[in-house]
């Protein structure tokens, strides 16, 4: 009797469920007391400054805050910061506008090159050559090095006067360069070599970068390339050998291969690269900071927008304004991640 | 006539490779350039930086630039490089004891919301640089109880100007906690079964399994960490005004500023601000590369 109501009543399972959901309630309160103290901090160094940002961007705000102006640092933007109206000139680009054209800049000069070489450098130390961990750890050194060091040795090298980049353009016959303080941008230089002259009812900030804002590019491009190689090796590393050798059979050459194996392969690469190099292009600060001397100069050629946002916040002390353009600036970098994800997802190829 | 084409083809690629391998050394020539350069300048004196052309190595080597650098700003550089030691070797340590611990959580343990904290974590690498500057200013300055400050956070100074400030905001590192995230997934689930029907306790398993396990993604991010913090300059610059206080690369700064024409001595100073990263990085090379390798970086 007792032997069958045992049997008919499933009371095993009934009996592990129980214990498995207390030991599942002491499983989960372990693993998120495991996850607190770091989650915390996130919560307050990460998203609290998004929400609390937003808050100061609505204030007049010195060191201390003044008073609730609304939309008041916003407009400022809009009204002075991208474009005025000066009483002689017309209208003019104002310093936000002025500084979002040299992170464009920066960021078309930088990115395309930056990753195109690193896939073409990854690509060569991919394969069986004596010396290529030699390699590899000379082009991931600049990576590691310190940004203000290495931005003084730029800054000496391409000194006016005494630096050794002058001192080579003069051996070959070459005209030396005020590299670092000559404001004129790269296509009013263009124009005078031959013969013209850029037209005046063009604003300046149009004609392309100067060349301050060139030597802070190739600093880009030569302290990047080694995490962007890195990551390119990783990649190749998990692509099948059966790929390669199959396109061989087929007769593909080492372009070929490139071209239309290992590029389209590595694309998921490509796309987290580009997407990490367009969100750091906008928050570039350091560069700018010691190539410039802290000045954004020569005449704002290279005012990043965080310097601008920097020495808005620093130098000048409007927290408020300073708060209502880094909103301004995740703004852009929204759009332009959203952008990337919506017409850059499609053409990676996933092997999965 | 096939096996001449054939011929002629490999001879034109192994033409085609010879001249990117010279291309290739000649890049990586042209990416040392600036350190040789760096070092070189470091040696010379005033009168030999200032020659146009400049010659190339030095005429004797000037040792004591070294020594001008380093006792150069008001608090000289021995007082930057432990402030620097200090941050970075504490804040890694600290960071690496705060980040395992969550990786640990999301990767083993079963709990409502272990999904969305993940996303959390993820969510924070896009969050812009620049947008968390003023508000962490602020914040750090508010602490309760902290430098002079009362219950409500007013009053003191609150972590303003201490090592606290400049560490804080950066120990929960995204891209840490997802790099370990990975290592310990790829330790096989069987061991973390066996060590429950054993009764071993949470911690246990995680010191004495995961963590020996998952050497090489530790390395890499402990490596990143301190690299980071090593060379980190805005946020130090921002939470501090005490000279006495602030790390290696603020110091550095100093020269900036400067509108002097003492190069040789500044060239000094960065070559001893680089080399400590460069000669750490040599040491811990081999796990390093296979940490990042290990991460699974897949798109």
């Amino acid at each position: 009797m007792e032997q069958t109501k045992e049997t008919s009543l499933p009371r095993k399972p009934i009996f592990a469920k129980k214990r498995a959901s207390k030991f599942a309630r002491k499983q989960a309160w372990t693993g998120f007391a495991y996850a607190a103290p770091a989650l915390l901090l996130l919560l307050v160094f990460r998203f609290w400054p998004m929400a609390f940002g937003a808050w100061i961007s609505l204030w007049k705000w010195g060191f201390v805050p003044d008073k609730f102006i609304g939309f008041g640092n916003f407009a400022k933007i809009f009204e002075e910061g991208l474009l005025y109206k000066d009483a002689l000139l017309g209208w003019q680009f104002g310093p936000i506008a002025n500084s979002l054209m040299v992170t464009v800049y920066y960021a078309i000069g930088t990115i395309p090159i930056s990753i195109f070489l690193s896939f073409l450098l990854a690509y060569f130390l991919f394969q069986k050559i004596k010396g290529k961990g030699i390699l590899r750890t000379v082009f991931f050194i600049p990576y590691i090095t310190s940004q203000v060091a290495a931005g003084l040795v730029f800054k000496w090298i391409f000194h006016t006067n005494v630096g050794v980049a002058n001192a080579a353009l003069k051996s070959v016959g070459l005209q030396p360069q005020d590299w670092l303080s000559d404001p004129d941008p790269l296509f009013v230089h263009v124009a005078a070599a031959f013969g013209g002259t850029w037209p005046s009812s063009i604003p300046t900030a149009l004609a392309g970068p100067s060349y301050a804002l060139i030597v802070i590019m190739l600093f880009t491009i030569w302290s990047s390339i080694g995490f962007n190689i890195v990551i390119f090796l990783a990649g190749m590393g998990s692509v099948s050998p059966e790929l390669y050798e199959a396109a061989r059979i087929d007769g593909a050459g080492t372009a070929r291969i490139m071209r239309h194996v290992t590029w389209p392969l590595l694309s998921p690469m490509v796309f987290l690269l580009s997407i990490i190099s367009v969100i750091g292009s906008f928050e570039s600060f350091n560069a700018f900071y010691i190539i410039s001397g802290g000045e954004g100069g020569p005449l704002g050629t290279t005012m990043s927008l965080p310097l601008y946002i920097f020495r808005t916040f620093y130098v000048y002390g409007q927290v408020g304004y300073a708060s209502a353009i880094s909103m301004f600036l995740f703004a852009i970098i929204l759009l332009l991640t959203w952008v990337q994800y919506k017409y850059g997802e499609k053409r990676v190829h996933y092997l999965r | 006539m096939n096996a001449e084409r054939f011929n002629f083809s490999q001879l034109s690629s192994r033409f085609l490779w010879g001249i990117v391998t010279v291309i290739v050394l000649l890049l990586a020539a042209l990416v040392l350039f600036p350190f040789l350069w760096m070092l070189l300048t470091s040696f010379k004196t005033a009168d030999e930086i200032n020659l146009m052309p400049p010659d190339f190595f030095p005429h004797a080597w000037m040792v004591k630039n070294y020594a001008e650098a380093w006792m150069k700003p008001e608090s000289t550089f021995a007082r930057y490089f432990w402030n620097t030691i200090v941050v970075a070797g504490l804040g890694t340590a600290l960071q690496l004891i705060i980040c395992v611990p969550i990786a640990y959580a999301i990767s083993h343990f079963a709990f409502k919301g272990r999904g969305v904290i993940f996303m959390l974590v993820v969510a924070t690498m896009m969050i812009p640089y620049d947008i968390t500057l003023v508000p962490n200013f602020v914040t750090l300055r508010h602490i309760p109880f902290a430098g002079g400050n009362d219950w409500a956070g007013a009053g003191g100074k609150g972590f303003y100007d201490s090592y606290m400030g400049i560490l804080l905001p950066y120990l929960a590192d995204a891209f840490s906690i997802f790099l370990l995230r990975q290592a310990f997934l790829s330790v096989p689930k069987d061991y973390w079964e066996a060590s429950q029907v054993d009764g071993m306790s949470s911690f246990r398993y995680l010191y004495s399994v995961l963590i020996p396990l998952s050497a090489s993604s530790l390395v890499t991010a402990g490596l990143l960490g301190f690299i980071g913090k090593w060379n980190a300059v805005s946020w130090p610059l921002i939470i501090t005004s005490t000279e006495a206080i602030r790390p290696l690369q603020v110091g550095l700064l100093y020269f900036v500023s400067e509108n002097g024409s003492r190069y040789h001595e500044l060239m000094a100073a960065a070559t001893f601000t680089v080399l400590p990263i460069v000669l750490l990085y040599f040491a811990a090379q081999r796990w390093f590369h296979s940490g990042i390798a290990a991460s699974g970086i897949k798109g």
